[in-house]
C-alpha cells in the first residue's frame, strides 16, 4: 500500500480490519446478515411498492373502493417502515462484523450523504405520518404533496443504501475517490458509484412486493363482513396486476444486473435468482386474478423465498468481488466469547420465540374478527409465557452482573 | 512496515464532525428516554385503570401513544441508526472496535427492538378493541423489552467511558468489559432521567384531556413520577462521578464546556417548578407551555450533559484503549490488540496511514502545508475545528492565534508528543511532521475567516 496504492490490495483491506477480531466463527455473522437483509427488504418493498399505490389508488380515490384501497395502503406503508427501519439494523450490524474495512471506507467517502440519509428519513416518515392523518375520505389533491415528498425521500435513503454497497465491493477505486490528484477531499459530499440496474431491480421488487401482498390480503380479510367482496376482488386484481408486472421488471432488471457482473455464470445463486424470478413470473403470467383467491399465503411464501435467494446472490456478487482481491470474511480472527453468543441466541429464540409469537399471533387473530377480540386460551398462555421470559431475562441479566461487578470491583 | 488500520477522514468545517453526532444524539436520547419512561408510565396507569375500572385512562394512553409514535418512533427509531451512522462516518475505528467486542449484545438488543416496534403499534392500535386483560399483558410486556433495550445499551455506553479496571484489558471477555465499574450508576441515573423526560413530554398530551377532573389525575400521577426520578437524580449523579475514570474528574472539575453546571442545575430546578405546576393547576397548563419545557430539556438539559459526557471520555472514544482521533494508545493482550503509538513514533502518521496519497507520504517544502491539514484532520479534528473561528474547540484559538510555527512546535514537541495532558492524546509525531503541523496551524490563524480548510484545494507553497 506504501508505495502503489493498489499493488496488494488484499493486504490493504486485512489490515483494515478491527483488531479486536470477533466474538464467533464469521459463518455465523455471514447467515445472520444475509437472513436479516432479507427481511429488510421484505419490508422495503412493502415502503416503496405500498407507498407508491397508495398514491395511484388517491388519485382514482371518487371511487370509494380506490379510495379504501389508498387509505390501507397509506398505514400498510408506515407500519412497514417501523419494520423496515428496526429490521435494517439487525444487517447494518453484522455486515460491519465482517465486512468493516468495505462498509466504514464506503461510508466515510460519502460521509455528507450518509448524514443525509437519517434526516432524510425522519423526513420522509414525518412527511408520511401527516398523510396518514389527512389521508381521508374526502381528502383534497393537495395532501398527495405529502405523500409523493415521502416517496422521492424514501427513494434517496434506498439509493444512498445502493451506493454504499457498490462502493464497499471496489476497494481499488476507494483512494482515487478520496484524494483525486493526490489531494484528500474530505468533505464525504460526493457519491463515486451506483449501477442503475440493481438499483431499479428494487424498484420492481417493490412493484411485485405489494402485488403478492394484496393477494395475502385479500384472502386474509375474507372472513370480515367489513371487507366486502368487491373490495377484496379489486386488491387482487391490482396484487394480481403489479406482482406480474413487478416480476417482469425483475427478471429484465436482474438479467441487466447480473450481465454486469464479473464471471456472473460461475455463481449459482444469480442462475438461481434467474430461475426463481421467472418461475413466479410465469405462475403469474397465466391464470386470472380469480385463480389466485386462496392462494395468497402460498405466494407470499414463495416471494419470501425468492427474496432470500436474491438476498444470498447479493452476497455471493459481495464474495466474487473481493474474493479474488484476497479479502476472505472467512478468515476473520476469531476471539470466541461464549458468554455473549449464548446471550444472543438465547434471547433470540427465547424472547424473539416467546414474545413476538405471542405478538404475532395476538394481531393475527384480533385482525380476522370484526369487533371486540378476546384472546383465546392459546395466546392467554403465550402472553403468560412472554411476561414469563422477559422477567427471567431481567433476573439474570442482574444476577450475572452483580456477580461480574462485585467480583472485579470489590 | 505494515500501515495502520485507519479509515479516510470525514472533516466538517465550522462544527467538526463531532457536533454532527452530538446533535443527532441529543434528539435520540430524548425520543428514547421518553419512550421508555412513558412505556412504564402507561403500564402503571393502565393497571391503574384495570384495578379501579376507570377506561378513561387508556384514552391518555392511547393519545400518548400515538403522539408517541410520532415523537419517539420516528425521530427515535430514525436518530438511533443515526448515531451509528454518524459516529461511523465520523469515528469507524471508535464504532468499529465497539462493535467487534458487542456484537452479540447489540444484536439482543436488536430483538428486543423488534419486539418494542411491533409492541408500540400492537399497543396503541388494539386498545379498546382486544380484551382488557391481554391488553394490560401486552403494555407490561412492552415496558419490559423497552427496558431490557436500555439495560443493554447502557453496558456499551459505560464501557466507551470505562471498563474501570486492568481486568478487561487481560481477558477480553464481554462480561468484563459490559459489567464494568459506570454500568449501575449510568443506568439508575438514565431510569430517572426517563421518568422525568415522560413526565414532561407527557404533559403536553395531559393538555388535550378535555374534562377537568380526569385531567388533574392523570396530570398529579405523571407529575408524581417526574418528581421521583428528578429527586432520585440528584444522588445519583453523585454515584455515578465516583464511577469515572480520574481524567474524568479532572476534566469535571476543571474542563467542562462554559456554563454547563449552570444549565444543569438550572434546569432541575425548572423542572421542578414546572413539575409542581403540573401536579397543582393541570388546568392552567396550556400545551404549548408543555412543548416549550420539552424544547427547554433539550436545549439546557440534554444538549449541555451530551456535551460534558463527551468530554469526559476525552481522550478516549472506547474503553480508554482507543482514542478520539482513531489511533489505539495501549496492547489490549486480552483480543490480542497492539499499541499503536510506537509505530507512529517509529514511522510517522503520514507514512503509515493507508489513506494518505503517496505524494503526501514524504513532506517536502512544496508539500508542507497541505500535509500539515492532512495531519491536523487526521490527528486533531475529531476534538478541534481546525478554522480559528471554528465552534468545537478551535485550534488556532487553542494557540492564542498565534501566527508563529515556533510557538506551536513547542506544545506539539512537549505535551503533546508525551501525552503529558490528561484529557489529550499523546501524539508522537515525527520531527517533519510536526513541522508540517505547526505550519499549517499558524497558517490558519492567520488566514481570514474561511480557511475553507479541509476542502480540496492544490497544494500552496507560500
Ligand atoms: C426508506 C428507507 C430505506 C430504504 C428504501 C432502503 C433500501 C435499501 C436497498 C434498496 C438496499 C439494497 C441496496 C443494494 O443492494 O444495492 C438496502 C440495503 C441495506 N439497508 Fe436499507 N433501506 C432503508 C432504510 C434502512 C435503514 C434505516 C437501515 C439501518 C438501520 C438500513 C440498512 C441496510 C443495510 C445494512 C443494507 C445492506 C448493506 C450491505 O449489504 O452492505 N436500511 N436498503
Amino acid at each position: 500500500m506504501q508505495t502503489a496504492p493498489h499493488a496488494d490490495l488484499g493486504t490493504f483491506l486485512n489490515v483494515l480490519r478491527d483488531p479486536a477480531g470477533i466474538p464467533a466463527p464469521p459463518v455465523l455473522f455471514q447467515w445472520l446478515m444475509v437472513l436479516t437483509w432479507a427481511l429488510h427488504i421484505l419490508f422495503v418493498n412493502l415502503v416503496l411498492g405500498g407507498g407508491t399505490l397508495a398514491i395511484a389508488a388517491f388519485l382514482r380515490r371518487k371511487d370509494p373502493l380506490w379510495g379504501r384501497l389508498s387509505r390501507a395502503m397509506t398505514q400498510v406503508t408506515k407500519i412497514a417502515l417501523s419494520l423496515a427501519i428496526v429490521l435494517g439494523v439487525a444487517p447494518l450490524l453484522f455486515t460491519q462484523v465482517i465486512y468493516d474495512p468495505m462498509w466504514y471506507a464506503s461510508n466515510v467517502l460519502s460521509a455528507a450523504w450518509v448524514m443525509g440519509f437519517i434526516y432524510a428519513l425522519g423526513l420522509g416518515y414525518t412527511c408520511w405520518f401527516v398523510f396518514s392523518f389527512r389521508n381521508k375520505e374526502g381528502a383534497s389533491a393537495g395532501e398527495l404533496l405529502w405523500a409523493i415528498a415521502a416517496i422521492l425521500l424514501f427513494a434517496l435513503n434506498g439509493f444512498v443504501m445502493h451506493v454504499l454497497s457498490i462502493q464497499s465491493i471496489l476497494p481499488a477505486k476507494w483512494l482515487e475517490w478520496y484524494a483525486p490528484q493526490g489531494i484528500p477531499d474530505m468533505s464525504g459530499l460526493k457519491v463515486h458509484a451506483f449501477s442503475l440496474p440493481r438499483f431499479l431491480f428494487f424498484f420492481a421488487a417493490a412493484a411485485a412486493g405489494i402485488g403478492i401482498f394484496l393477494l395475502a390480503y385479500a384472502d386474509y380479510f375474507r372472513l370480515r363482513s367489513d371487507f366486502p367482496a368487491p373490495y377484496r376482488e379489486l386488491c387482487r386484481r391490482i396484487g394480481w396486476q403489479w406482482a406480474r408486472w413487478g416480476f417482469l421488471g425483475q427478471v429484465v432488471l436482474a438479467i441487466t444486473w447480473f450481465a454486469g457482473v464479473e464471471k456472473a455464470a460461475a455463481h449459482p445463486f444469480l442462475w438461481m435468482t434467474m430461475i426463481a424470478l421467472l418461475s413466479l413470473l410465469i405462475l403469474l403470467w397465466r391464470g386470472k386474478p380469480e385463480a389466485f383467491a386462496g392462494k395468497g399465503y402460498l405466494y407470499q411464501g414463495l416471494f419470501v423465498v425468492s427474496t432470500l435467494v436474491v438476498g444470498i446472490a447479493r452476497e455471493e456478487i459481495r464474495l466474487g468481488a473481493l474474493l479474488p482481491l484476497g479479502y476472505d470474511p472467512m478468515s476473520y480472527k476469531v476471539n470466541l466469547d461464549l458468554a455473549s453468543t449464548l446471550l444472543f441466541f438465547t434471547t433470540f429464540l427465547g424472547v424473539g420465540g416467546l414474545a413476538l409469537a405471542f405478538l404475532i399471533a395476538m394481531l393475527w387473530q384480533a385482525g380476522k374478527v370484526e369487533g371486540p377480540y378476546v384472546a383465546g386460551k392459546t395466546v392467554a398462555r403465550l402472553s403468560d409465557f412472554a411476561l414469563a421470559i422477559v422477567l427471567t431475562w431481567i433476573a439474570i441479566f442482574f444476577g450475572v452482573g452483580l456477580f461480574v461487578w462485585l467480583r472485579n470491583f470489590h | 512496515m505494515e500501515s495502520l488500520g485507519m479509515y479516510p477522514t470525514w472533516y466538517v468545517p465550522y462544527i467538526g464532525s463531532g457536533w454532527v453526532m452530538g446533535i443527532t444524539g441529543t434528539i435520540h436520547i430524548l425520543a428514547s428516554h421518553t419512550s421508555i419512561g412513558a412505556s412504564f408510565l402507561f403500564a402503571l396507569l393502565e393497571t391503574k385503570a384495570y384495578r379501579e375500572n376507570k377506561p378513561w385512562l387508556l384514552d391518555y394512553i392511547r393519545r400518548y401513544g400515538v403522539f408517541l409514535l410520532v415523537f419517539s418512533y420516528i425521530w427515535g427509531s430514525v436518530t438511533g441508526p443515526g448515531i451509528w451512522y454518524s459516529t461511523t462516518v465520523a469515528s469507524p475505528r471508535g464504532i468499529s472496535g465497539l462493535i467487534h467486542n458487542f456484537v452479540w449484545v447489540w444484536a439482543t438488543e436488536w430483538v428486543f427492538f423488534v419486539t418494542e416496534v411491533i409492541g408500540v403499534y400492537a399497543l396503541v392500535y388494539t386498545i379498546g378493541k382486544i380484551d382488557a386483560k391481554t391488553h394490560l399483558k401486552l403494555t407490561w410486556l412492552f415496558a419490559i423489552a423497552s427496558l431490557e433495550t436500555l439495560l443493554l445499551i447502557i453496558g456499551i455506553l459505560s464501557f466507551m467511558m470505562w471498563p474501570g479496571g486492568e481486568r478487561w484489558y487481560r481477558t477480553g471477555s464481554v462480561l468484563d468489559a459490559f459489567y464494568n465499574l459506570n454500568i449501575f450508576a449510568q443506568m439508575s441515573m438514565r431510569a430517572a432521567f426517563m421518568c422525568v423526560a415522560a413526565a414532561v413530554v407527557g404533559s403536553i398530551v395531559v393538555a388535550g384531556v378535555r374534562e377537568k377532573e380526569r385531567r388533574t389525575e392523570i396530570a398529579r400521577f405523571i407529575a408524581k413520577m417526574g418528581f421521583v426520578g428528578l429527586a432520585a437524580l440528584v444522588p445519583l449523579f453523585f454515584w455515578y462521578v465516583q464511577t469515572l475514570p480520574p481524567t474524568a474528574k479532572i476534566i469535571l472539575a476543571a474542563r467542562l464546556p462554559a456554563h454547563t453546571s449552570e444549565f444543569l442545575i438550572g434546569m432541575l430546578g425548572v423542572t421542578a417548578l414546572y413539575l409542581a405546576w403540573l401536579a397543582w393547576k393541570p388546568s392552567w397548563l396550556p400545551s404549548p407551555v408543555a412543548a416549550l419545557m420539552t424544547l427547554l430539556l433539550l436545549l439546557f438539559g440534554l444538549w449541555p450533559e451530551e456535551r460534558s459526557r463527551e468530554s469526559l471520555r476525552k481522550p478516549y472514544v472506547a474503553g480508554q484503549y482507543i482514542y478520539g482521533n482513531q489511533v489505539i494508545s495501549r496492547d489490549v493482550p486480552g483480543k490480542g490488540i497492539r499499541a499503536e503509538l510506537p509505530a507512529i513514533q517509529e514511522h510517522g502518521l503520514l507514512a503509515l496511514h493507508p489513506f494518505v496519497p503517496v505524494a503526501l507520504k514524504e513532506i517536502t517544502p512544496q508539500n508542507r502545508l497541505e500535509a500539515g491539514r492532512v495531519i491536523a484532520a487526521i490527528a486533531c479534528a475529531n476534538c478541534h475545528s481546525l478554522e480559528k473561528t471554528g465552534l468545537l474547540r478551535p485550534l488556532p484559538a487553542k494557540f492564542g492565534g498565534t501566527t508563529d510555527p515556533q510557538v506551536v512546535r513547542a506544545f506539539l514537541d512537549g505535551p503533546l508528543y508525551t501525552g503529558a495532558i490528561p484529557y489529550m492524546p499523546a501524539i508522537p509525531l515525527s520531527e517533519k511532521e510536526r513541522e508540517a503541523l505547526a505550519y499549517f496551524i499558524a497558517h490558519a490563524s492567520e488566514a481570514p475567516t474561511s480557511l475553507s480548510a479541509v476542502g480540496a484545494k492544490s497544494p500552496n507553497p507560500r
